[in-house]
This record gives structure tokens, C-alpha cells and sequence, in this order.
């Protein structure tokens, strides 16, 4: 059985990894959104869409 | 058959209690007894997917009110303890969440922080609150059951035997129970998710009422099918993915909410060991899934969802126990199905079948469009709804078009059968619609304002009041010896009563004519051409236009005809056969081969008078916004004798 530090430890590791698969999905999920309303093609979705995260 | 007791596994040693330190709702394994919490866990997890059917009253809900025993027993807990079962990695995201919102809705912006602070908290006092798994997995065959029976009534809706709680206009989806489409796509893809893990629990003896649960597991897909093939016109850009997620300040919350869920998931993926395998990979992924699709089609989940997280993470807690043998939660199901009744058949304060309170939004934000499109629909349901027409009125006279007001106005006021939603409307509103548009059409000048204002009253019952203004429309013309017949019915038509010309025939056909002809800014008296039948004048033509469709009238001593071209959206557009008609406009009278007359509007619409007057539309009329008969146009043909004489 995993002790309490090497189980926080594993805790930590994999929500960093299901935290970057899910802002990834949100990443796309907002490009396409922008796309289908702004009808932009997706280029234009990916720059606005890092244009809106940084401002 | 009792199953055997299963030893209890516990957790790591870091989340060992003290001896005196219990498990929150729990009487001991292997009891009969159900304690309050599950009672309220139970009713909770049945009552979500309800939606609207679950309303209490306003905004209340059953699943709040299930929540509060919760909320105090963990209070209790923590005053006891000073500690509750939820870790701090789960419940710091919440409190942060929380506290952004409300700071959020502080400086103004539109957010609705006390449904999301009920959502953190339904959360943290949920993880707490999960005593064992048999508690998430009965919760889950709950939702499932409930999701089974919102289905059932969305297809029940679809089939317009009940009024749906939420529609969307463009594509016509109806559902029952959700408050809008968007949030019935997250319930039933949550609830979809749910089914593998429930599924492989099941199978794997992890929850053991086999027959309930097999039933559950073929009735929700059965009903989703149902849902789906009933025939709809689905169109899916109605259902746009988000595009706020990451604005500035939502994106904060979106990164909150993100990090809580990745530590949920991650505590199910490192709980191998003491949770079947397959559930490390299942539950984790199923909550990835989820997310995702929240993120999709929601922008705020709802609290079902939260519910579902909630009892998800709680099965990784590591001290649940395993084994028990309950009573079914029957209490919870009557309470519940009690209160779906009554929302069922009463319509209570705040209820969203209540299209009246979203009318009158729409009014005040001036969405007249939106509001008339959602009456149309209403209408489409529920034909006898006929307050729908009485705000389709409002909404066209907060526009100054009264000429389109005043049919609907009449429509609300027709007798009909009983009403499903709402009833016709009450005198008060009627009195209140009456006087405000006589103040407008007072102020406008005679011929302008048309008879909108005496159609309304004859609508509203008040034929003499209407009659005794007319009468007063100016100096009758010396036309004796003209036949009023004709004069009386078209008047009677242009007031949207065809039955008060018989009546109307014994005023003189000098006033007849004066108030047609004060009727609208183009309206004439003309003298009729050189041969044309003596005995079929007075002639009288008249076009009403509607929003919807050109009315267009014949009167004459050897009777009246008349024909309508209903203009509807796609199938006869405003086009320019419409233009063409307008730039053509009137022509004269004409004599035909066959011993007719014919007088042409444009290309598309014909009066013959032969041996009893016809109208023929020969192609496609369409009106525009700004065409300038609203309120009708009357040309009155006489013997050419009188007008001379005038």
C-alpha cells in the first residue's frame, strides 16, 4: 500500500495531468465556439482566442 | 437473497480517525435503519434531473430543501469535530470559486453567485456527507431512474400531451422537466456517462439490486432512444459550443473549476488500492468526459451535475464502507412524484411554462420580434392559448404598428375552448389596451389612424361605442339612390365583422362612403369607366394587409368575393414580384372579350366583375415593413352622375 507522502505525491502528479488534458479541451472548445460564431476560420479562432486569454 | 458480508477495507493510514470519530450518517454496518442524511441523499440525486417538476415554489426547489439536513448534520459534524470529511485539496477550489463570485457580482458583473455558492457548497457537503458506496451507487440508480422519467415526459411533451418546460424556437426540440435545452443535453449526457461505471458496479457486485439496477440500466437508454426518434428537425448550431470560457473573469473560474475536477479525478485514479480496478480508469475518465461536455454545451452546469461529481468523488473516499442492506428508499420517490404531480397539473408562481412573465420581459427589453416568435410557438402548441395574441398585440403597438395589433388584440378576445396555460385576458387588460391605444390613435390624424381603434372596440364587445365614432367621421355625401348593401358589408369587413353589414345596410350609403374613405391615406371615391354594369356599382375593392398574409375584398349589389395569400416566412417570400406589383400599382378598369371587367394591383392580383365579383392572385404578393397601406386600402367606384353632382 502507497504511504500518505507517496500517495499526496501521485495526487499532485496526475491532477497536473488531467488539469493540462482539460485546458486543452477548453482551449479547443473555446477556438471552435469562436469559430462558429465569428465564422472565422480556425487560425483567426486560435489567435483571438489567445488574444482574449493574455488581455 | 442477502449477499454476504464483505470485510470492510480501510483507507491509507493518513486519513485514520480517532476512536470517537464517526462516520458522517452512519448507524453501523450491516443495519436496516436508513439514516436522515441518505433519506436526503436520496431525495437529492431523485429530484435533479427533474428540473422544473422538482419547484417547490419561486425559486425553491425539492433538491434545496433535501440539501439543508445535509448542510446542518455536516455543520453538526464540524462543531463536533472541528473537521469535516471533504480534504482541503477539494474544498479550497470551492471556497475560491465562491468568494470570486461573489466579488464578481460585487463590481456588477452578471453572475449568479448564490447558485454558485450553493453548487460549491451542495459539493463539499455531499463528499461529506457519503457514508458508503452503496449510498453513491443507490444515489446514481436515483438519478438514473428520475433522468428516465424526465425523458419519458420530454417525449410526452414532443407529442404536445404536456406543455414543455423549455423549447428552442429554431429547432422546435421541446423537453419537459430542464429549464432550457442546453441544460437537458447536459443532464442526459451526464446521466449517459454515469452508465458504464453503474453499469460495470452492477456486474461486479459492487452494487448488488440487480433486477432494479439492469431495469435502470435498459429504461434510460430505452427513453433517450425514444427521444431522439421521435421526429424532430435537429439542427445543431443552435447548440454552439462556448467561446467565453477563458475571458477574463470567467476564465479564472473556468481554471478553478478545472483544477478542482483534475483533483477529483486524480484522487479516483491513485485509489487503486482499495477501489476495484476497473472504477481507477472508468470513474476518471467518466469525469473527464464530463467535463468536457459541461464545457460544450453549459455555461453555468447545473447542480445536477454537481451532484453527480460530487457522489463520484465521494465513491474514492478511503474509508468507505462497502456492505450494507437498506430498506429501498421509498419516502424519498412518494415525496417526490407528490410534487411532480402538483407542478404537473397546477401552474405555480414562477413556473417557466409561464409564458406571460417572459412576454413581458421581452416587452420591456423591447425584443418585439423575439417576443412574437415566441408566441407563434406557444400558439403552435396550444392553440387555445389565446393571451399569446393579446401580448403578440402589446408587441406590435409598443411598435406603432396598430393596424397589426389590433387582429391579434381581437384573436385574444374570440371564445374558444379552455385555455391549457393561462386564461384569456381579464377586463383590466383589456380596458388598459383599449385606452392606450385610443390615446394613440387620437393623436394621429383621421385618415391615418384608419379604424383600428373602433375595430378593437367591436372586438371587445362594444359595437355601439364603435358605431356612434363612426358616425361621426364627417358630412354623409348625397348618394340617393345608391344600393348601401355594398357600402355596409365592405365596412363591415375592413372592422373585422362581416356580420355587422346586414345592420350596417340601413345607414346611408353617403356615410358608408365617407368612413370607408376616411379609413386610409390612399383611399378614394372614383367614378366607374364608360359602359361598365350599371347594376354591379356601387363597386367596392379593398386590400387589407396582415403580417402574414394580403387580404383582398370585392364588394358589389350581385354579391362580394374575396381571397387571401398567406405570406409565411420561407414558402412565399417578400420578393420582388412584390416590388414589381407596387412599381405597377392600380390600373384602370377594363373590359374583357368575355363581358368581365378586370382591374389589375400590380402582376400578381386581379378583380373580375362579371356576373359576381371575383379576385384571382395570379402570382406570389409579398408587403414590406414599409409599405404604406397598412391600414387597408378602399377604392369606391360609383355612377359617374353623383360625383360630378358633388
Amino acid at each position: 500500500m502507497m504511504g500518505a507522502r507517496e500517495r499526496m505525491r501521485q495526487e499532485r502528479k496526475w491532477t497536473i495531468v488531467v488539469f493540462n488534458v482539460l485546458l486543452l479541451v477548453a482551449a479547443l472548445v473555446q477556438i471552435y465556439g469562436l469559430h462558429i460564431r465569428g465564422r472565422q476560420d480556425l487560425i483567426s479562432a486560435a489567435r483571438s482566442a489567445v488574444v482574449e486569454f493574455v488581455e | 437473497m442477502k449477499r454476504p458480508e464483505t470485510p470492510v477495507r480501510t483507507g491509507p493510514s493518513e486519513i485514520n480517525r480517532g476512536a470517537d470519530e464517526t462516520i458522517p450518517g452512519d448507524a453501523g454496518a450491516g443495519t436496516r435503519h436508513v439514516p436522515l442524511s441518505v433519506y436526503c441523499i436520496y431525495l437529492l440525486a431523485l429530484s435533479w434531473p427533474l428540473g422544473a417538476y422538482q419547484r417547490v415554489f419561486w425559486e425553491v426547489h425539492l433538491h434545496q430543501l433535501a440539501f439543508i439536513p445535509l448542510a446542518l448534520e455536516t455543520l453538526a459534524y464540524w462543531k463536533r469535530h472541528k473537521r469535516i470529511q471533504t480534504p482541503f485539496e477539494l474544498f479550497w477550489p470551492c471556497a475560491a470559486i465562491t468568494a470570486l463570485v461573489f466579488v464578481l457580482a460585487v463590481g456588477g458583473r452578471p453572475v449568479s453567485p448564490f447558485k454558485v455558492a450553493g453548487g460549491s457548497a451542495a459539493f463539499v457537503v455531499l463528499y461529506h456527507s457519503v457514508s458508503r458506496r452503496q449510498v453513491v451507487w443507490d444515489a446514481l440508480h436515483c438519478s438514473m431512474l428520475a433522468g428516465t422519467v424526465m425523458l419519458l415526459l420530454s417525449v410526452l411533451a414532443r407529442l404536445n400531451w404536456i406543455f414543455p418546460t423549455a423549447y428552442d424556437l429554431d429547432t422546435r426540440f421541446v423537453m419537459a422537466g430542464p429549464y432550457s435545452i442546453q441544460e437537458g443535453v447536459v443532464i442526459v449526457g451526464t446521466l449517459l456517462l454515469v452508465l458504464p461505471p453503474f453499469l460495470a458496479a452492477v456486474k461486479a457486485g459492487e452494487y448488488h439490486r440487480t433486477r432494479f439496477a439492469w431495469t435502470t440500466c435498459v429504461l434510460f437508454p430505452a427513453a433517450v432512444l425514444l427521444l431522439i426518434f421521435v421526429p424532430v428537425r435537429v439542427d445543431l448550431p443552435a447548440w454552439r459550443p462556448a467561446h467565453q470560457l477563458f475571458l477574463v473573469p470567467a476564465g479564472v473560474l473556468v481554471l478553478l473549476v478545472l483544477w478542482g475536477c483534475a483533483r477529483v479525478a486524480a484522487k479516483l485514479i491513485v485509489a487503486g488500492s482499495y477501489l476495484p480496478k476497473f472504477m481507477t480508469v472508468v470513474l476518471p475518465v467518466v469525469i473527464i468526459v464530463g467535463v468536457c461536455l459541461v464545457m460544450i454545451f453549459g455555461k453555468i452546469p447545473p447542480v445536477g451535475v454537481v451532484v453527480l461529481l460530487a457522489l463520484l468523488a465521494a465513491y474514492g473516499k478511503p474509508h468507505l464502507q462497502r456492505e450494507t442492506e437498506w430498506h429501498r428508499p421509498f419516502l424519498p420517490a412518494i415525496i417526490l412524484a407528490v410534487i411532480v404531480m402538483v407542478n404537473l397539473t397546477v401552474m405555480l408562481p414562477g413556473d417557466p411554462r409561464n409564458y406571460e412573465a417572459e412576454a413581458r420581459q421581452a416587452l420591456a427589453r423591447g425584443d418585439y420580434d423575439g417576443l412574437r416568435a415566441n408566441m407563434s410557438f406557444v400558439n403552435s402548441l396550444a392553440p387555445s392559448e389565446r393571451r399569446t395574441h393579446y401580448y403578440s398585440a402589446r408587441s406590435y403597438f409598443e411598435e406603432g404598428r396598430i393596424f397589426q395589433a389590433v387582429p391579434q388584440f381581437a384573436r385574444s378576445l374570440r371564445d374558444g375552448p379552455k385555455p391549457r396555460l393561462l386564461p384569456p385576458p381579464a377586463t383590466r387588460e383589456i380596458e388598459s389596451f383599449l385606452n392606450e391605444l385610443r390615446d394613440f390613435s387620437s393623436a394621429l390624424p383621421e385618415r391615418i389612424r384608419g379604424l383600428a381603434y373602433e375595430r378593437a372596440l367591436i372586438a371587445a364587445g362594444r359595437e355601439r361605442h364603435a358605431l356612434s365614432l363612426l358616425e361621426l367621421r364627417g358630412e354623409p355625401l348625397m348618394l340617393q339612390g345608391v344600393r348601401s348593401s355594398p357600402l355596409a358589408h365592405a365596412l363591415a369587413e375592413a372592422l373585422g365583422a362581416p356580420g355587422m353589414g346586414a345592420m350596417l345596410s340601413a345607414w346611408e350609403p353617403g356615410l358608408l362612403a365617407v368612413v370607408l374613405e376616411s379609413s386610409g391615406p390612399l383611399n378614394g371615391i372614383w367614378p366607374a369607366p364608360e359602359g361598365f354594369p350599371v347594376h354591379q356599382l356601387p363597386c367596392v375593392v379593398m386590400l387589407l394587409p396582415s403580417d402574414n398574409a394580403l387580404h383582398a375584398c370585392i364588394f358589389s349589389p350581385a354579391g362580394q368575393g374575396g381571397g387571401v395569400q398567406f405570406v409565411t416566412g420561407e414558402a412565399m417570400p417578400f420578393t420582388d414580384a412584390l416590388a414589381l406589383a407596387l412599381d405597377t400599382g392600380w390600373s384602370d378598369w377594363q373590359p374583357r372579350d368575355d363581358g368581365h371587367w378586370k382591374l389589375r394591383f400590380g402582376d400578381g392580383l386581379a378583380f373580375l366583375i362579371g356576373s359576381s365579383p371575383q379576385v384571382l392572385f395570379t402570382a406570389p404578393i409579398a408587403l414590406p415593413a414599409d409599405y404604406p397601406l397598412q391600414g387597408g386600402e378602399v377604392r369606391i367606384y360609383l355612377p359617374k352622375e353623383y360625383l360630378t353632382n358633388e
